[in-house]
Formats: structure tokens, C-alpha cells, sequence
């Protein structure tokens, strides 16, 4: 028992990170129903961006919390801007490649600039917070992860919900030539999307900086893990991505633990199939029901 | 004179003239080598997850190749390096083969890790091109053996696990149940297949072994069962990115007091930066004889380095631009001693000449920061030292008290 919560707490704080990554995801496809497989790229920018605002340029923690999130924003909405509003009028399947091709030029890029296997920065909070029974320890650094990425996830969904600014995308999404109709411009609802999407990766950078260092495999790591957790919470669900993201993790830490360590992967590929077959929609529907 | 005389004389005179004019025609022949160039091959990554590793590798060597330039280059020819970037196996294979067979060029520097070498490590020996090992650790271009290919300062699995289990059951009280933790991808594969025997030798018992996956961020899983088997060491093989995520991890699993022994991959300016204060203590074995940022020959280097290539970014010179830098000394030295005949066969035998060699052997501009190097007819493996390193103060201090 004491092992069990042990490996939940463990999951807690990567499963925070994983939700609010997917978080991102689903607010940029639930806008423009573009699957944005540049998203790991972003989360790896605002890694970057961590690591040159508190180890390079010494500023303080609120700031790498609050610009580098609001510039990788920024940079998620010139990229809508520049390459895929040209291809808005293509098929999917371009803007889908082109997304791709973006994450991996992204990477490669970093890779030329910093040569280094790893770069770290430090934890917001040091040390245990609380011993729990069983020698288990709740460390600052855990309880900051997973309540603050959870909390920003939680954020997310809230201002798409209830402000007239996620109602512009949600209108935008579920019935394009209404939401025009109805006044809404189609490139600032875009714009907006991916400036959202782009600050919630950012944020899930400078979260997952401190525990899971950075390098440019970080956009890989955080990617697949961020739709899978899409699939499991609904590709359309906000809320069901921060489900999605701790089922995720405590599936994959409980594998890792009791089976091996390449069940981890395993798991998550057979959770991304079993939905798709069972559940596609999701745990959370919201919105149209798809069928498999 | 008689005519059938005549023609004696003649005939003679030619032959002569041929066998005078014979070891100019031969270096000529040479492929890569012109009366004023020596074409030196090299392959490695220099993008993707092991970049750092290769482009380290690549600058090590340029770094040493300009240097002898400047200083008048060997016999009067220059050095001139082309690097073929290869990631994959299939990438290093054709990379070798463009070297050898497009370029032309007069030997190879295998400047990659396990991945790469052991790839390209059958067509080296049905070439016959000398090939100069300066990253990888892989048995593959040692066993069996291969006149054609030397090794330089990374020593063979089999030599440098000995040095892994001495170095980490040196310790008191001596450690009698270990925890391993192993990544399921080659390089720390072959560490662990090839120290398991030895421990095992040694009466050490396994607690648990755990794996984990090239590029893993989460050890949650693997080090509550670590915690679980109460080990008295925990033995890490790998590389930093994941080795150090995971030591770093381990203070909220309770294991905060159980000391961890790290494979050399792992020693790395980022391990004690990323790993923190978890880092403290952490031991490990180092292939040459200073660590970055120490006193003397290194900072020599480490002064050239930033001079050539301007400002390091993070990480950077790393221990892979050391040992290409020393091992294209290494190199340069039996270049130097095949003086105008640069044929193969004669670049191989005064390789097998070389005792003790270091780098300033060759000028005294160059650094020794590598170990010396002998080679043998029989002997292919240049480096044979090892030395103690553990994290003190936030920083790798190399052990030299034991080697």
C-alpha cells in the first residue's frame, strides 16, 4: 500500500505536466480541428526559454513563469501566421505534415544553437514539504508541479469555457460559416488559438524544465504523451485532458514498476488503440459523438 | 662496346631508375595523399540525441589538425579533414563507404558511438583502411582482431569494466547487494552485459536490476522498487540525460542515503548541475587524466578550444573534443614516422611502434590531455588507464590517488 502511493505520487507530478501539455493541444484543435504535432516543440521552446531567463539572464522565477509562456505564445501565433494560414485552404493532410516537419526543424535548430546533451535549472522550492508514513516524501518541488500544472490546465479550461474570447473559438469549431455569420473573423480566432495553445506549452515547459531537464527530446517526450492523453480525455475536452493526462501517468508508472520498463510505452499505445476502438470521443464528450 | 652489352647496360640502368623513382610513384599511389595534402576521413553525428558527442569529436580533431597546420603540418604536407555526418547505423555505413570509395580518403577516423562503429566495423575490416577508434567502447572493432584498426583513447568494454567493478565496490563497508539501473538501448546494454559476469565474480549480489528507455523522463517506477530492495549501492549505466533525471529523482524515493556508482557516460559537466545536491558523492571512472576546467595541460587545451571556436556553449569542450583532440596527436605521430612512405601497411607498422606516446611528443604547442598511448603488432587498444571521479562540491574531481 505503502509502494502504491509512493508510485501515485511519483505520477502526480509527471501526469500534471502531461495535462497541461495536452491541454494546449486540445485548445488549438478544438478551435481550428488542426492535430498540431509542432505542439512538443513549443513545450521544448519554453524549456529553453526557462533555462536562458533564470540561468543565462539571473532573473527571478515570475518572470520565466509569465514571459516565456506569453512568448511562446507569440511565436505559436507568428508560425499560424506565416506557414499555416497560406495552407488553411489545403487539406488536412498538409497542414498535418506541415506540423510535423515544423516540430522536427524546431528541434534540429535548438540542437545547432545549443550543443550541449543537457541543460538544467533549478527548482522553484527545494526540499521535502511533508514525510508521509512509509518513508515517502512530498517534495516541494512535486506539490509545486502538480498543483501549479494543474492548476494552470484548470485555468485554460475555465477562460475557454466561460469568456467571451474561448466562446469565439468554440463557436469557430463547431460551426465555422455560423461563427463567421455571426461576426466572429476566422484569422483572429485562429491567431488566438494558437497564441493560447502556444502559451499553455510554453508553461508546460517551465514546469517540466526543473525534473525532467532540457534538451531537444523533451518536445518528443511531452508530445506523445500529450495526445495520448487527448485521446483518453477527448480530442475536444478540456477538462478531460487533465483526466486524461494522471490515468496516463499512473497507468504508465504502475506498468513500468510491476511489468518492465518498456510496458510503460506499451501501455500508453494499447490505452491510444483501446480508445480509439471502444471510445473514440473520449471519456469527456463534448460536442458531437465520433464513431469508430 | 658490344651491342648484347649495350643493351645489358641499358636495361640495367632502367631497372634502376625505376626502383630509384619507386617510393615517389608509391606515395602518389596512396589514395588521399598529393605532395602537399593528407585527406583524413571522419564520421559522426552531429544531429539527433548523441550530436554532442559527435560534433565533439569533430572539433577535438580539427582543433589538433589546425595546430599542426600552423606549425608546418607533417613531412610538409597539410591535413585536411572531411567529416561526413551519419546518426543511424544504416547513415554510418554509407558514410564510411563515401569516405573510402567517393572521397578517397587516406584513413578514417570513427568519431561515433557503439551505433555508428559497430555498423560500419565489418566493411573497416574488408576494406582495409586504417580506421582510428577515438569514441566508441564497442567490442565489435576490437574482437576480432583487424591490423587495420587502431583504438584510441575509449578503452573496449572488456578492459574498462574491470576498472567499473573495482572502482565501484571501492568503497566502505565494500557493497554486497546492488541495485542496477540500465537503459535498454546499446551503449548501456554493453556496459552491463559485460560487467554483470564480473560482479557476479566478485560475490555481489543483484537486489533488482530495473531499465528504463532511451530519452525516459520519469523514474518513478524503477527507483521505488530500488527503494524497495534496500540495496547498499546503486549501480547506473548510460548517459547523463537520463542517469542524472533519475539520481536527481531519488532523493523523493527515499533513497537520499543509498551512495550510486555511474557509468562513464554519465560524467559530463550537466550531471552535477541537473542531478544538484543529489549529485554529491556520486562516483564514477574517467578516461583521462583531468577533468574540465582543471589547472595545466587542460586549460591549456581548453584555451585553444575557445580560441579556435569562440565561446563554448554549455557543456562544450566535452570529453569527446578532448579525446579527439589527443588521439589526432596519437595519429599525427605515426603519419610523422611513416615519413614519405605512406603506404598502409608502412602506417600500420610504425603505429605498432608507438610506446608511451602523448601529444607533445609530436610539437610542444600540443596538450597532453589524454593518457599515453602504446601500441603493439598485437596491441590495438592505445589508452589502457583509467582513474577514479566523484562529485565534490557541485563539480567531477578526477581521483588520481586511484588509478
Amino acid at each position: 500500500m505503502v509502494e502504491i502511493l509512493d508510485l501515485l505520487l511519483g505520477a502526480l507530478k509527471i501526469g500534471a505536466i502531461y495535462a497541461l501539455a495536452a491541454s494546449g493541444f486540445v485548445v488549438i484543435h478544438k478551435a481550428t480541428k488542426t492535430v498540431n504535432f509542432a505542439h512538443g516543440a513549443f513545450i521544448m521552446l519554453g524549456a529553453y526559454g526557462a533555462w536562458a531567463t533564470l540561468t543565462l539572464l539571473k532573473w527571478p522565477y515570475w518572470v520565466a513563469y509569465t514571459a516565456v509562456p506569453i512568448v511562446v505564445g507569440a511565436l505559436a501565433a507568428l508560425v499560424e501566421f506565416v506557414i499555416l494560414r497560406p495552407l488553411r485552404r489545403a487539406d488536412l493532410f498538409s497542414v498535418l505534415i506541415a506540423t510535423v516537419f515544423l516540430g522536427v526543424a524546431m528541434m534540429e535548430l535548438i540542437r545547432i544553437v545549443y550543443e550541449v546533451e543537457l541543460l538544467s535549472v533549478p527548482s522553484v522550492f527545494s526540499g521535502v514539504l511533508a514525510e508521509l508514513p512509509g518513508e515517502i516524501f512530498l517534495t516541494k518541488e512535486t506539490a509545486w508541479i502538480g498543483a501549479g500544472a494543474i492548476a494552470c490546465a484548470v485555468a485554460a479550461t475555465l477562460v475557454f469555457e466561460r469568456l467571451t474570447l474561448g466562446r469565439g473559438m468554440k463557436a469557430m469549431a463547431s460551426n465555422y460559416r455560423g461563427a463567421q455569420l455571426c461576426g466572429y473573423s476566422v484569422p483572429v480566432t485562429y491567431a488566438l488559438a494558437w497564441f493560447f495553445g502556444g502559451v499553455l506549452a510554453g508553461l508546460a515547459g517551465v514546469f517540466a524544465a526543473p525534473p525532467m531537464g532540457i534538451n531537444p527530446e523533451l518536445a518528443t517526450a511531452l508530445i506523445v504523451p500529450a495526445f495520448v492523453a487527448a485521446v483518453i480525455g477527448g480530442f475536444d475536452s478540456l477538462k478531460g485532458v487533465i483526466v486524461g493526462g494522471i490515468i496516463l501517468a499512473i497507468i504508465e508508472t504502475l506498468a513500468a514498476a510491476y511489468i518492465s520498463s518498456a510496458a510503460k510505452s506499451a501501455a500508453s499505445f494499447v490505452l491510444v488503440f483501446l480508445f480509439l476502438l471502444i471510445r473514440p470521443e473520449g471519456l469527456f464528450t463534448e460536442g458531437t459523438r465520433r464513431h469508430a | 662496346m658490344l651491342p648484347a652489352m649495350k643493351r645489358v647496360l641499358t636495361t640495367i640502368a632502367c631497372a634502376v631508375s625505376i626502383l630509384a623513382g619507386a617510393p615517389a610513384a608509391q606515395a602518389q599511389q596512396v589514395q588521399g595523399v598529393t605532395d602537399k595534402e593528407i585527406l583524413i576521413g571522419a564520421f559522426g553525428p552531429i544531429t539527433g540525441p548523441l550530436s554532442w558527442l559527435g560534433q565533439g569529436a569533430r572539433d577535438g580533431v580539427q582543433l589538433a589538425i589546425d595546430e599542426i597546420n600552423s606549425n608546418g603540418g607533417i613531412n610538409g604536407r597539410r591535413l585536411r579533414l572531411e567529416h561526413q555526418p551519419a546518426m543511424t547505423p544504416a547513415e554510418s555505413l554509407a558514410a564510411v563507404k563515401k569516405l573510402n570509395e567517393q572521397s578517397k580518403v587516406y584513413l578514417i577516423f570513427s568519431a561515433h558511438g557503439s551505433t555508428g562503429a559497430e555498423a560500419a566495423a565489418d566493411y573497416f575490416r574488408e576494406s582495409g583502411i586504417p580506421v582510428f577508434n577515438s569514441v566508441s567502447v564497442t567490442m565489435r572493432l576490437r574482437e576480432p582482431f583487424a591490423r587495420n584498426i587502431f583504438n584510441g583513447t575509449p578503452l573496449g568494454v572488456d578492459i574498462l569494466n574491470a576498472y567499473y567493478v573495482r572502482s565501484a565496490l571501492d568503497r566502505t563497508p565494500r557493497p554486497k547487494r546492488i541495485a542496477v539501473l540500465v537503459g535498454t538501448y546499446a551503449f548501456p546494454q554493453a556496459e552491463w552485459n559485460a560487467a554483470k559476469p564480473l560482479f557476479e565474480k566478485e560475490g555481489v549480489e543483484f537486489a533488482t536490476v530495473q531499465t528504463y528507455d532511451l530519452g525516459d523522463k520519469d523514474y518513478t517506477a524503477q527507483l521505488v522498487q530500488i527503494a524497495r530492495a534496500k540495496p547498499d549501492l546503486i549501480v547506473a549505466f548510460g548517459q547523463v540525460q537520463e542517469v542524472a533525471i533519475a539520481v536527481k529523482q531519488s532523493q523523493e524515493r527515499g533513497l537520499a542515503k543509498t551512495p550510486w556508482w555511474v557509468g562513464p557516460g554519465v560524467v559530463t559537466r550537466a550531471f552535477p548541475v541537473v542531478a544538484g545536491s543529489a549529485a554529491e558523492g556520486v562516483r564514477s571512472v574517467w578516461i583521462v587524466p583531468y577533468y574540465h576546467g582543471d589547472k595545466g595541460p587542460m586549460e591549456k587545451f581548453e584555451a585553444a578550444w575557445v580560441k579556435r571556436f569562440g565561446n563554448p556553449p554549455e557543456g562544450r569542450p566535452a570529453y569527446t573534443d578532448v579525446f579527439g583532440y589527443g588521439d589526432m596527436y596519437i595519429l599525427a605521430q605515426a603519419i610523422k614516422k611513416s615519413g614519405n612512405d605512406l603506404s598502409w601497411p608502412n602506417l600500420i607498422r610504425q603505429w605498432e611502434s608507438l610506446k608511451g606516446a602523448k601529444p607533445s611528443d609530436f610539437g610542444p604547442w600540443a596538450a597532453d590531455v589524454i593518457f599515453p598511448h602504446t601500441y603493439g603488432p598485437t596491441r590495438r587498444q592505445g589508452n589502457q588507464q583509467v582513474t577514479n571521479i566523484l562529485v565534490e562540491g557541485g563539480t567531477w574531481k578526477v581521483q588520481p590517488d586511484k588509478k
